[in-house]
């Protein structure tokens, strides 16, 4: 059997609304992944700390509020400065369609806007890091 | 090349051989051979008490109060893991935010992937990789328990048990169980009552236990409040007094050490005969024990134990 998926979770800036990533962590975690959650209020520097130290195969981000690209860009940018570039980045919240196309440049592997389920997450978890696994 | 690595303080290479610790990855053994072997001068800290006690918060304040002193500090956090689905919820950084993000700290969450001592499998293994990093402290926090999770003896001889105000009385202090492995009682969150009858009933307790070994560890019983401005004295008085008592009575440290070992080594046998009953590769000789044409004791020996 394949070991859980070991995801970070967390959220960057002074956006509070935590029902989104409380949600998901709760419902990634009924489906059997272990999720590292560091919450709100967290830092570039801080959350490049906590990736160095947990390894996680995946890293989650959400927003439900503006200058997500910004905010994702600076942490993917410093990922790749601290040689964490291998280690895919999630995103979701409140993220409009309009800027997918430069998420998807700047490195997002995986984008969940309004209406994502569980099963949306799970499929893209699983075919990323679990392909081939039973 | 890991060896040095993890000697150096490389916390990317340490962070994934604790990754490859917990999928059991095989050939790690001559690794942490020789990481054992450099190991031994980190002070080992285990914190341990009811969900909820305020561990993860004792933890974060612990790291702070010990980076000021100049010390590097590893931390471990066991989180519990799903009986069902077997994912798990790692909250303890969100009370750590601050104090991790340093330098000289590592922290490090786990989940207890259906282990049921208080720790998980790889504890063992991931605390021989951050003592030979050179750690001067490794606390070590684990799931939150109740009267039977005791394995967190097996890897620390420092143990503080956490307590709340609303504990048990005396009785509760006296019943067999997590209460023996404390080296110090710990009472928490005092804003939340009068701790005083909580810490009366451990101290009578640890009373009864020096009376029966008078020559074996007093056992303090202190308060702690990790969200208050003054220093935590009475709690560092209670962890450095329990270091200079093992080292002043080098023999009886020695039979506690051993003891440890002797524990370890059984936890690590229990997991791996898991594995192999998991491994269902036994299916012919359990048929044939059931229908009697085998006893009980061949699969033992198949085991190996």
């Amino acid at each position: 059997m394949a070991p859980p998926i070991r995801c970070l979770l967390g959220m960057l800036g002074t956006d509070v609304h935590s029902k989104g990533i409380r949600t998901l962590a709760y419902m990634l975690r009924e489906r059997g992944v272990e999720v590292i959650y560091l919450g709100e209020h967290n830092t570039v520097p801080g959350m490049i700390a906590a990736i160095q130290q947990e390894d996680p195969e995946i890293v989650g981000l959400s927003f439900s509020s503006g200058g997500y690209v910004s905010y994702t860009g600076q942490l993917i940018a410093a990922m790749r400065a601290a040689g964490l570039g291998e280690i895919p980045v999630m995103l979701g919240g409140q993220i409009h369609p309009d800027d997918r196309a430069e998420l998807a440049e700047i490195g997002v592997a995986g984008q969940f806007g309004p209406g994502t389920s569980i099963d949306d997450v799970m499929a893209f978890l699983n075919g990323r890091l679990r392909a081939g696994a039973a | 090349m890991t060896l040095e690595a993890i000697r150096a303080g490389d916390i990317r290479v340490a962070a994934r051989l604790i990754s490859a610790i917990e999928r059991g990855d095989p050939g790690l053994a001559p690794v942490l051979a020789d990481l054992w072997r450099m190991g031994g001068h980190a002070r080992l800290i285990g914190l341990t008490g009811p969900p909820g006690a305020g561990k993860s918060t004792l933890v974060n304040r612990m790291i702070h109060d010990l980076r000021v002193l100049g010390q590097r500090v590893a931390v471990l956090a066991v989180d519990p893991s799903s009986p069902l689905g077997g994912g798990a919820l790692l909250g303890d950084r969100v009370r750590m935010q601050a104090a991790t993000a340093g330098p000289g700290v590592f922290m490090r969450s786990m989940s207890a992937r259906g282990a049921f001592g208080g720790l998980s499998r790889a504890a063992a293994d991931a605390v021989t990789v951050l003592d030979a990093m050179g750690f001067d402290s490794i606390l070590v926090e684990t799931v939150g328990v109740g009267q039977t999770e005791v394995e967190i003896a097996t890897l620390c001889p420092c143990v503080l048990l956490l307590h709340t105000p609303v504990a048990g009385d005396v009785v509760q202090a006296i019943k067999a169980g997590v209460t023996e492995i404390a080296s110090a009682h710990i009472v928490t969150k005092p804003g939340l009552g009068d701790p005083a009858p909580v810490l009366r009933a451990l101290t009578e307790a640890a009373g009864l236990r020096h009376a029966v070994d008078p020559a074996g560890w007093m056992v303090p019983a202190v308060i702690a409040d990790a969200l208050a401005q003054p220093p935590m004295t009475a709690l560092y008085a209670a962890v450095a007094a329990r270091f200079d008592w093992l080292a002043a009575n080098p023999a009886r440290a020695a039979s506690e050490a051993d003891a440890r070992i002797r524990a370890r080594a059984l936890l690590t046998l229990r997991a791996r005969a898991e594995q192999q009953l998991a491994l269902g590769h036994d299916a012919d000789l359990v048929s044939r024990i059931r229908r009697r044409e085998a006893d009980p004791a061949e699969l033992l020996t198949r085991l190996g134990v």
